[in-house]
């Protein structure tokens, strides 16, 4: 059981020390802009492709969602604290065209 | 078990055990028949056939459900905000 244990503890760090000459630092920092990086840009890039306004659903008067039994202790207490007023609907509907 | 009789026709009877509702809560029971019998109206109607065959459904759930359930729901889906897929 504990060897086993021991050979996979050992993957992160034995691939640091593989760094020839170097300390372990190098290759972190090859990861980050080779790998992680570039993948950021290209999450960044499907964002951005796939953003702008898409038809809201319509409202129906649900009684189990937007349920108001209390006030919220901010504004006016019926505005959720990220109200959009395009895609939230009040509990009447939305506010704005 | 008096299997052999038929349950009389004009007497309400207490609806039968129903195996996917084994236990003492009998919540979902309840609403099932009711989505049975709204769903089973639907469909006769759309087909135009006698809506006769779901009077069983509206019996269990009747029986099942409480009076204030079924006001709420019916007023429900008057309104048009029924949650429940019919």
């Amino acid at each position: 059981m504990a060897l086993p244990l021991r050979a996979l503890s050992r993957g992160f760090a034995s691939a640091a020390k593989e760094g020839h000459g170097g300390t372990g630092a190098r290759t972190w920092r090859l990861l980050t802009f080779v790998l992680a990086l570039p993948s950021v840009a290209l999450c960044t890039l499907n964002a951005y492709l796939h953003s702008g306004h898409r038809p809201r659903p319509e409202f129906i008067a649900y009684p189990h969602l937007r349920i108001r039994t209390k006030r919220f202790p901010w504004g006016d207490g019926n505005h959720t604290l990220f109200h959009n007023s395009r895609v939230n609907p009040l509990p009447t509907g939305y506010e704005s065209p | 078990m008096l299997d052999t009789q038929k349950p009389p026709r004009k007497k309400w009877w207490t609806p039968p055990f129903d195996p996917r509702f084994p236990n003492q809560n009998q919540t979902r029971n309840c609403y099932q028949n009711f989505l049975d019998y709204q769903r089973c109206v639907k469909t006769m109607s759309r087909r135009g056939k006698n809506s006769e065959p779901c009077e069983y459904y509206f019996r269990v759930y009747n029986s099942l459900c409480p009076t204030s359930w079924v006001q709420n729901w019916n007023e429900q889906i008057k309104d048009g905000t029924f949650a429940g897929k019919i």
